[in-house]
């Protein structure tokens, strides 16, 4: 696993002591990895924004047609687009918290997988209509740590529904996706308190199996529709 | 005698919300950043009681909030809502005050005048056509406003989830309730029903969504549930600093004994916690 110098954020510089000792300490710390390179801040945010912007359109259209696509139509559609977007192996990573490192490869590779179908099939099941909803950007910034947050709303019928905030961070060439947080509700930090739960109980093969069954409840026909 | 009653039951409540918000302080002071900084110490006897809840919806609520669904015509449980959001509104007003948002407070009682008399009693929501937009405001986040701490998570029975900051806000959402004051149970007793099976109906998206999508369902709605209250306590713009540390949610250690098909690593109280693996940050 490769750490980068921009990145590596020890937790006590995050939350708590912000001094010149924290700061030196996470410069340390970056050294003593051996991460020369300089971090990738960015310099604009509209590079992040198009992605945002084209994922949401992409969004609507799949609502408009939402009852002709049906649900496979819908999951066929959005699978690019959240793949393109959306840094999933990433996201998966981090909802595993400690317990990643001690995967397996093949363990890892499964997961991201299952990971994968169920946040498309989510999108395809909770974006399964269309009643005049408008997602507007209503500001970007750019981050400590150079990554992009991205402020959106969804609104109908000339109310806001939904603040929808996304986070995102160069991936290669491109800008992705890497925390959407709705309503102050941070999707990353909601699944890797349960899934970290679901380990530390059952062990990970358990929520593999729970992560699976869900995929297979949101693409049963009642659900799919 | 007639106006007395009253004047009694608001001297009783007074007092009872004085206690609780006496008790609150101390505790809140002594529970924030308690040992661990675990947020739900009481645990055990929240998830007892989310399973109640859970048991008492699914048996009872569910059923009634669904028949409600389908008897009740969509523009008249819109006017319910309206109508019941409306009276209770002035509890949003009092927490506006305060806070000290008086030009929020000027703009609320604009509101609640607006929707009281042209809006038919709050059936229609005429304010939010004049720019007079809805706030939400509760005793749990003036308390937030004022310093007390959170304190820990808890699931009430009939109520759901909650923190010991916000409890108060059981009472003062009560006596701020225009309902509170029309003296006549008969009358009010009916609509406080209909407001419950209202509340569920309007609520049966977001429960759907967590049956659905939750893969342990008190552990999601604890996590979805504190996260929304400091939203709101923010009013609806999380500042950027806290949107950044959401990015490293809290790396604790595991605690408890570890599950049979996933044994614990032995070194997993020294892993990298709090150190964010990498996204790629080669420049796009």
């Amino acid at each position: 696993m490769r750490f980068a110098g921009s990145v590596i954020k020890t937790k006590a510089a995050v939350v708590g002591r912000r001094g010149v000792a924290s700061r030196i300490g996470v410069l340390v710390c970056a050294l003593g990895l051996g991460i020369g390179t300089a971090p990738a801040y960015a310099t604009s945010t509209q590079p992040a924004v198009a992605v945002v912007a084209h994922f949401q359109q992409t969004l609507i259209t799949v609502m408009k047609k939402a009852p002709e696509l049906g649900f496979k139509g819908r999951y066929r559609v959005l699978s690019p687009a959240v793949l393109a977007s959306h840094n999933l192996k990433f996201i998966a990573q981090i909802t595993m918290g400690p317990y990643w490192q001690h995967l397996s490869a093949a363990s890892k590779a499964a997961f991201v997988a299952v990971f994968t179908q169920l946040t498309v099939a989510t999108y395809a099941t909770q974006f399964d209509g269309y009643s005049g909803e408008v997602f507007k950007e209503t500001g970007a910034h750019v981050l400590a740590q150079g990554d992009v947050l991205v402020e959106t709303t969804l609104s109908a019928d000339g109310q806001t529904k939904a603040v929808l905030d996304y986070l995102l961070a160069p991936s290669g060439s491109q800008w992705k996706i890497i925390n959407i947080v709705a309503n102050g509700v941070s999707d990353l930090a909601l699944k890797r308190a349960q899934y970290t739960e679901v380990i530390r109980n059952k062990g990970f093969p358990a929520l593999l199996a729970t992560l699976k069954k869900k995929v297979a409840q949101l693409s049963r026909p009642s659900k799919a529709s | 005698m007639a106006d007395g009653a009253p004047r009694k039951r608001v001297g009783w409540v007074r007092g009872q919300v004085l206690c609780l918000v006496a008790a609150l302080l101390l505790a809140g002071c002594a529970t924030t950043n308690g040992a661990g900084g675990g947020v739900d110490p009481w645990e055990p006897m929240n998830r007892r009681f989310a399973v109640f809840n859970r048991t008492a919806d699914r048996y009872v609520m569910a059923p009634v909030a669904h028949t409600y669904i389908k008897v009740m015509p969509r523009p008249l449980r819109s006017a319910f809502t309206h109508f019941f959001r409306n009276v209770a509104y002035p509890g949003v007003i009092v927490n506006d005050i305060l806070q000290g948002r008086l030009r929020q407070s000027a703009s609320d009682i604009g509101r609640f005048v607006v929707n009281s008399t042209v809006g038919m009693l709050g059936l229609f929501d005429i304010a939010r056509h004049v720019g007079l937009k809805a706030h939400k405001e509760d005793m749990g986040m003036t308390l937030a406003h004022w310093g007390v701490g959170q304190g820990p998570y808890l699931v009430l029975p009939f109520v759901g989830p909650d923190t010991l900051r916000n409890t108060p806000s059981l009472l003062v959402s009560v006596v701020t309730n225009m309902m509170y004051y029309t003296g006549s149970a008969t009358f009010t007793a009916p609509l406080a029903v209909l407001d419950v099976i209202n509340t569920r109906a309007n609520a049966n998206a977001s429960l759907r969504y967590v049956h659905e999508n939750a893969v342990d369902a008190y552990v999601f709605t604890r996590s979805a549930y504190l996260q929304h209250r400091n939203f709101l306590i923010h009013g609806g713009h999380l500042p950027l600093k806290t949107i950044e540390e959401m990015m490293l949610p809290p790396m604790t250690a595991p605690t408890g004994p570890p599950a049979p098909a996933q044994p614990v690593p032995p070194d997993h109280h020294h892993t990298k916690a709090g150190v964010r693996p990498s996204a790629s940050r080669s420049p796009p």
